[in-house]
């Protein structure tokens, strides 16, 4: 039976009052539990004051500042069972930024609503954004799905109008302009579909207790939230990101599930080298999505859980497609993102014919999910055929048995004089280094070559190394066209909290006016 | 007998379908009726074939539709080899009946399980509306059927009723 949020909380917290359902840190990392039947309270306290000061729930949004704690998750599931679309707001987006993204909400809703931490709505203005029109001021029309199955008035029973949204997430976060995603909603349970059947393959359990490590605000930590809350899971927030910490959490609250970034899981062993595999004897699976993952820190975890308890995800945000592939396959066919998941893949080259496997080109993707599929709210990013297979512009190859591996992206691809340089290569035999923490390969304009690689590094504090011996290190693992020419040392590589480097806040001089105002969509 | 403008005049006026034209072309030694549908929105063969079916009736000899992006034209008229060519090269599922007895079980497990009317054994899974609800519901069919479980990638890796009826077999 398909049910409302504010119904399916209402039900679990009935059935099992006193069973945590969140577990959070205020700022003095103070432990704070809240049991379902709290949970149910708050949320509907919440939701109920939400809807007194919403006048037009079909053109107002609900803004949640959405870093990991308490309120933030309580105003989230207020909202969805305000059924008040919601749209969760990284708390430290600089001013400009948040403008810009309040903006593109302007375009779509005539009221924001700001649900703080007291969890009172407060008026936003959204308005001054009618002030910048860029001629692609197209609005999704509600058709919009995330990767995911939570059951919506799209494909299930509910008393959703057309055009409705469930929530709103930010995207775009590696190319710096920002993009809005819209989710048809409202939101529903439908026990058969939530959550997906991805994440279902991916050893979720219904009822586990999970933890969340990545920020609210991002589309996987976020759809994992709902289908957490939807499925009665116990969840931990990690109110930030510390690498020695993750491990802890998992250890202290017999954690199943947990879902992270390639970034996290690099920080993870680099900051335990000595991590003992007992912490982990709880987890049932950890699930990683989002950038692509190094192979030395692939293989780093699938010797600390197990092949059986690395599962991997390929989704465009989008609901193009999905690939999962678990540790013991990949270690059958390193590198691979794996086969599609109730997705069927086609290769096609540049006139849109199908090529053999092993043959590289564009990888179109076709799902049941296509009808729901979210549009950006502000440019067209998605191509689509007619016989309903889209994509969004990765390349790859697939194998004879179906497995999918992906090549570079394009506006990644450093070219040096016609030779194509993968940036995660040279940043993974970067990082390799002792003294580096972490790395970021770009192009720089060349006399002759048109490009040649630069590097950006920032090293372990406290230690210091000569660039002379970094290119030499770098020489002894790539080919000499893949070697840095040019390195600048940072304090911080710019990533976003999905691990996605932010191209577009390297400032130096070293950027190509390509990456510098980041005109390449997606 | 249905003749082939009341077949496109059937398809023009589905909300999806902006021009349809059918047309007779000859495939493996016999002449087989097939739509060239351009669509305005997603839509896929399998689905329009069986809107005919539904507003004309089983009979109409409609063998297949095939979604264009634009309809070919080769001197002022519909251009018939390109769409014999689509068809030959396999790009438009063909309707055909199950051929035996295992088929014919998978193919009403289909029906069933996804509540559409008439399933061709080339039909693709997905082109006929199938999404993940009906996937579960068709592999525990068949396991409860056929006593053999599959998993999804191999359900998906078939996704037609004759290459599923095949590793049943």
């Amino acid at each position: 039976m398909v049910l409302s949020v504010r119904r399916r909380i209402g039900d679990i917290a009935r059935a099992d009052p006193d069973r945590t359902a969140l577990i959070g840190f205020d700022t003095n990392l103070v432990e704070q539990v809240l049991s379902w039947r709290e949970f149910a309270d708050r949320v509907a306290d919440a939701a109920d004051a939400l809807r007194a000061a919403v006048d037009d729930r079909s053109r107002s949004c609900a803004v949640v500042p959405a870093g990991n704690t308490l309120p933030a998750a309580i105003a989230i599931a207020a909202a969805l069972t305000a059924e008040v679309p919601v749209f969760p707001l990284n708390p430290t987006t600089p001013l400009a930024e948040r403008d810009a993204l309040l903006r593109l909400l302007g375009r779509r809703f005539t009221h924001g609503y700001l649900v703080d931490a007291e969890l009172r709505p407060q008026r936003l203005d959204l308005s001054a954004g009618s002030a910048v029109a860029d001629g692609h001021g197209t609005v999704a029309d509600g058709h919009g799905t995330v990767a995911d199955g939570h059951g919506t008035a799209a494909d299930g029973p509910g008393p959703g109008k057309p055009g409705t949204v469930a929530y709103l997430l930010a995207t775009g976060a590696s190319t710096g302009i920002p993009k809005i995603s819209a989710r048809p909603g409202p939101l529903r349970y439908d026990p058969m579909r939530t959550p997906s059947l991805v994440i279902r393959q991916a050893g979720w359990r219904s009822a586990q207790r999970q933890l969340i490590v990545g920020p609210l605000y991002h589309a996987a930590p976020f759809t994992a939230f709902l289908d957490a809350m939807l499925d009665s899971n116990t969840v931990v927030l990690q109110p930030f990101f510390a690498p020695r910490w993750t491990p802890e959490l998992v250890h202290r609250y017999a954690i199943e599930w947990l879902q992270l970034t390639p970034t996290h899981m690099r920080e993870i062993l680099r900051g335990s080298p000595d991590l003992d595999p007992a912490c982990f004897a709880s987890l049932r699976a950890m699930l990683h999505t989002a950038a692509r993952c190094d192979p030395d820190t692939k293989r780093g975890w699938i010797d600390l859980l197990g092949p059986e308890r690395v599962y991997e995800l390929y989704g465009a945000t989008e609901g193009v497609g999905v690939t999962l592939v678990r540790g013991d396959e990949w270690l059958a066919r390193p590198g691979t993102v794996g086969r599609g998941l109730l997705t069927q893949i086609r290769i096609l080259d540049n006139d849109g014919n199908p090529v053999p496997p092993g043959m590289t080109g564009t990888v179109f993707m076709r799902t049941p999910q296509r009808v729901g599929r979210a549009d950006y709210v502000n440019d067209q990013a998605i191509r689509t055929t007619p016989d309903g297979f889209a994509t969004v512009g990765d390349h790859g190859r697939l194998d004879r048995d179906g497995y999918l591996y992906l090549e570079p992206r394009d506006h990644d691809t450093i070219n040096v004089g016609g030779e194509k340089v993968d940036p995660d290569e040279v940043e993974a035999a970067l990082r390799d280094h002792p003294a580096v923490v972490d790395a970021v390969a770009v192009a720089v304009p060349h006399g002759t070559l048109g490009s040649v690689v630069a590097a950006h590094v920032m090293l372990r504090p406290g230690t210091s190394v000569r660039r002379a011996e970094l290119a030499a290190h770098c020489g002894r693992r790539l080919a000499g066209y893949k070697i840095p020419k040019q390195f600048t040392f940072v304090d911080q590589i710019p990533r976003s909290a999905a691990g996605k480097v932010q191209r577009w806040r390297l400032t130096s001089h070293h950027e190509t006016p390509h990456h510098e105002n980041g005109a390449t969509p997606l | 007998m249905v003749t082939l403008p009341e077949i496109s005049e059937v398809l023009a006026a589905h909300p999806a379908v902006r021009r349809a034209e059918v047309v007779i072309v000859r495939h493996q030694g016999r002449d087989v009726a097939i739509a060239a549908a351009e669509p305005s929105e997603y839509v896929s063969g399998p689905i329009l074939r069986n809107y005919v079916r539904q507003e004309l009736g089983e009979d109409t000899g409609l063998a297949g539709v095939l979604i264009v992006e634009q309809m070919p034209m080769a001197d002022g008229a519909v251009d018939v080899d390109s769409l014999a060519a689509a068809v030959a090269e396999g790009r438009c599922a063909l309707f055909e009946d199950p051929r035996d007895d295992v088929e014919r079980r998978v193919a009403a497990i289909w029906s069933a399980q996804m509540d559409v009317r008439s399933v061709g054994v080339n039909d693709d899974f997905l082109e006929l509306g199938g999404d993940s609800l009906s996937v579960l519901g068709i592999i525990a069919a068949i396991e409860t059927e056929f006593g053999r479980s599959l998993n999804v990638y191999e359900f998906m890796n078939a996704a037609s009723v004759r290459r599923l009826a095949e590793i049943l077999r």
